[in-house]
């Protein structure tokens, strides 16, 4: 190690280093219910992050949560928007490369950089940390839904927040079925199961007709992601 | 009137019984000169005879007498002169004594003396004829026939013969008219390397001038064939071969130039080569000399017998340079089993001086033989030797007591090496490695752990196995570098010796939980475990940082803490059509649970799909209706 400093937890995970930089908070703010996003500054950067809850988090309860960042332009203005669920009130929390924020030069704490120069850290600006993370992996045939990929202690996950992204409408299917046509979509959720401390992932579909005939195919956002549960401090 | 010869007597008297002789009898001398030595011979008048007596005698009767030996005619001369007293041939008694073999003309009348009686008293005598005036001779010139012989034969030309008299021709070695030794031949024999003075005359007073002649002696042989010979660089002589040469002469040779006779050689045949050997002023190795023939003739063929003369024929000897060089060698690599001796050898060819010999590198010892048989333990060594042409060098060494091992020794000979392998044979075919463990990994929770172990003591393949548990694992040839995240798989695998067995675990997700595997590698069983580090206390102590906001409230960072940690962001369009994009992310492991990706699409969203191979990450658009582009971010992270 060349520069700056380097911090790993009680775990044994590295906190801070020399060669990457930590997502901290850039604004939070809460979706109210019955409305389907919040709009962000179109200044933040495309590679930022969202992260949501339901509103004020829960102590017992199930919530099933999707969301998901939509960014484009339209006339030469970009519009941010973040969507949640629409009946639900979310807490939400955006995140962003630490690079990305102007250095800090006064106050409290210490900025770390990186040995490109670029700022790694600041006590400035509150932190995203993480509980939990997982792996998953979309298909045609699977959504990688788990009931309860994260086991936490009680009150563990009361406060936590999800990241958006891996729940989304991942799939959507024309097919025919007894000589008619419908459609179908399929969402993955968020499940959070404040009785039992664990996050998992479920499935939500709705469907209706098509005109008979109509073509028949899947498509699917497939791939790799990853399920973040943590908390914004 | 023509004087025959001219004769001077010194008189001499001699008394007996009253009576007085005078002249030349018993006393009183006879010569050519006046005053000179005795000469009583009178060729002049009658070739090869000799006064024997001249005198008077007082008794009244006897008179004038004059003998000469030989039985000489009555003629020849027709008056004799004394003291200008002549006396008349016919007036005398001419008489032959058989018995003293003398013949003798008297003038018994004459009753003076005309000797006189003074002892000592020189009287001029002269023999005439009455005959026409004698006129000499002229040698035009002398010549020889150059005979290959010791003398050659010199014969009198004359311009003029001249006329009266006897022609007669003589050879003298000084220049004086000799008085005897007249010849009616005009050859004579004329040694070589003298000079000889030659003469004509038609009576004693008639001689020519000397005409000298002088006859050189002959060279020998200048047109013989010889060799110019190429020497060994150590050669101690040299030889040339001659033929043609003339027998009997003798040939020196000396170096170009120089006067110094190298060698001598009489020459045996005429028509036979022969062999001149010579070891003196010799060329340095790698350079030429240039030598010259010389001759000598012997006297009997016509030469002087002593001096060398120059042919003009030369010869080179030409004296290679010393090649210590030697055609490539080669040595039989050998094999066999451990620690047994081992022998080979190489033949040494194409060099003429002694090569040294040395070992490079390598461990053999060797040793120089004349044969092929290994010469005994005692001669070899490792010691730098010589070696000549066609001899044999021989290395010696024990393999290794290790199996496969090779041992390797460079010779060097005469700056030209091979490499001689000794190699141990291979172990005995064995299955079952040399005891072998894993490295136990304790880390942090959820993260991919690696261990790697190198299997030894086979040879030949062997299967591994997992008996337990749930690492995953592969083969390597490398301990160092880790295989691709797809060879590492649960199913058997096969391994040669010294491969790496690799292992690959996420550790558990919990704090101090050990995950055991177990492995068998020929019947060779190791376990890793791979423990998850133990929970720390609580907030604020064990690992980690500690950072306060401002409001100093709550901890901005904890030393429990896990952050997201950005490793990389890819952004990009995909165009409609099923599109795709690929990038590359160093350390990207689709199974590394603690890299995290996040990816999404804007502008106009449309289904696509996140794939992963190793390190290369592509998104790819469906194939969807959509003629619109849409952008793509991808953000890969560490929490």
């Amino acid at each position: 190690m060349s520069y700056a400093i380097q911090s790993i937890n009680s775990s044994g995970f590295t906190q801070i280093d020399e060669n990457s930089e930590v997502f901290q908070v850039i604004q939070t703010g809460t979706k109210a219910a019955n409305v389907s996003y919040v709009t962000l500054p179109n200044t933040l950067p495309t590679d930022c992050l969202v992260f949501a809850r339901p509103a004020g988090g829960r102590t017992s309860g199930l919530v099933q949560l999707t969301g998901y960042i939509s960014d484009f332009t339209i006339s030469g203005t970009r519009t941010l928007r973040a969507y949640m669920k629409y009946n639900l009130a979310c807490d939400y929390a955006v995140v962003q490369r630490c690079s990305e924020f102007t250095a800090p030069t006064s106050g409290y704490g210490i900025n770390v950089y990186k040995s490109n120069g670029d700022l790694g850290f600041t006590s400035e600006q509150p932190m995203l940390r993480v509980i939990a993370a997982r792996a998953v992996s979309f298909s045609n045939s699977t959504g990688a839904f788990d009931s309860g990929w994260y086991q936490g202690t009680a009150g563990s996950i009361d406060t936590a927040y999800v990241m958006l992204g891996p729940y989304i409408q991942y799939k959507y299917e024309q097919y025919a079925s007894f000589g008619e046509n419908f459609y179908r979509y399929t969402f993955r959720n968020a499940y959070f199961d404040y009785n039992n401390h664990k996050m998992g992932t479920i499935a939500s579909t709705f469907s209706g007709d098509l005109q008979r005939g109509s073509n028949v195919f899947t498509r699917t956002n497939t791939g790799q992601k990853t399920e973040i549960i943590g908390y914004i401090v | 009137m023509a004087i025959l010869q001219t004769k001077y007597v010194d008189v001499g008297v001699y008394t007996i019984y009253g009576t007085v002789l005078t002249g030349f009898i018993s006393t009183g001398t006879v010569s050519n000169t006046q005053n000179g030595s005795s000469d009583v011979n009178l060729d002049s008048v009658f070739s090869g005879a000799d006064i024997t007596s001249f005198y008077h005698s007082s008794t009244s009767g006897q008179g004038l007498s004059f003998s000469l030996s030989g039985n000489r005619a009555n003629g020849t001369f027709d008056t004799l002169k004394i003291g200008g007293v002549s006396f008349a041939r016919t007036s005398a008694t001419h008489s032959y004594n058989s018995s003293n073999n003398r013949t003798t003309w008297t003038w018994s009348s004459v009753s003076s003396s005309p000797f006189g009686t003074t002892v000592g008293a020189d009287k001029q005598v002269t023999w005439e004829t009455a005959g026409s005036t004698v006129t000499a001779p002229v040698i035009s010139g002398v010549s020889n026939n150059n005979a290959a012989a010791a003398s050659v034969t010199a014969t009198i030309s004359l311009s003029s013969s001249g006329s009266g008299g006897t022609l007669q021709y003589a050879q003298t070695t000084s220049n004086s008219a000799p008085s005897s030794g007249w010849s009616a031949a005009p050859a004579f024999s004329h040694p070589r390397g003298t000079t000889r003075y030659y003469w004509a005359r038609r009576d004693t007073n008639t001689v020519t001038s000397s005409v000298s002649h002088s006859v050189g002696y002959l060279t020998g042989d200048t047109g013989f064939s010889r060799s110019s010979p190429t020497i060994a660089h150590n050669a101690p002589s040299a030889t040339t071969t001659i033929q043609y040469a003339t027998a009997g002469e003798t040939l020196a040779i000396r170096l170009n130039g120089q006067s110094t006779n190298l060698v001598t050689a009489v020459v045996a045949s005429s028509t036979q080569s022969q062999n001149i050997t010579f070891s003196g002023s010799l060329p340095s190795a790698g350079s030429s000399s240039t030598y010259r023939f010389f001759v000598r003739r012997p006297t009997s063929t016509g030469g002087d017998g002593s001096t060398f003369v120059d042919t003009g024929l030369t010869f080179t000897v030409t004296r290679n340079a010393a090649d210590t060089t030697p055609n490539a060698f080669s040595f039989t690599d050998k094999t066999g089993n451990a620690s047994t001796e081992q022998n080979s050898y190489a033949q040494i060819t194409g060099i003429n001086a002694a090569a040294t010999v040395s070992r490079t590198s390598g461990g053999a010892t060797f040793a120089v033989a004349s044969t092929s048989t290994t010469p005994s333990s005692s001669n070899f060594g490792t010691s730098n030797t010589t070696i000549t042409n066609n001899q044999y060098l021989h290395v010696k060494q024990t393999t290794s007591s290790t199996y496969n091992a090779t041992l390797s020794t460079v010779m060097n000979v005469g700056g030209v090496t091979d490499t001689w392998v000794v190699t141990t044979n291979p172990a005995p075919s064995d299955g079952t490695p040399e005891n072998y463990s894993f490295t136990d990994v304790t880390t942090a929770l959820s993260t991919v752990a690696y261990a790697a172990t190198q299997i030894t003591g086979i040879s030949q393949t062997i299967t591994v196995s997992r008996t337990s548990g749930a690492a995953v694992f592969a083969i390597s040839n490398s301990g160092t570098t880790t295989p691709t995240s797809s060879a590492f798989t649960s199913s058997n695998k096969t391994l040669t010796n010294n491969q790496y067995i690799w292992l690959r675990q996420t550790s558990s997700s919990s704090n101090s939980t050990t995950l055991t595997s177990q492995f068998s590698a020929g019947g060779v069983s190791a376990s890793w475990n791979l423990t998850t580090v133990a929970a720390s206390g609580s907030s604020g102590t064990g690992f980690g940082l500690r950072l306060f906001p401002p409001t100093g409230t709550i901890a901005r960072l904890d030393t429990t803490d896990r952050t997201a940690r950005v490793l990389a962001v890819f952004t990009g369009t995909l165009a409609a059509g099923g599109s795709s994009s690929t990038f590359t992310q160093p350390g990207y492991s689709s199974s590394d649970i603690t890299i995290a990706v996040e990816w999404q699409t804007s502008g106009d969203p449309q289904y696509v799909s996140l794939s992963s191979s190793g390190t290369s990450l592509t998104v790819t658009r469906a194939n969807d209706p959509s003629s619109f582009s849409n952008n793509y971010q991808v953000r890969i992270f560490r929490v």
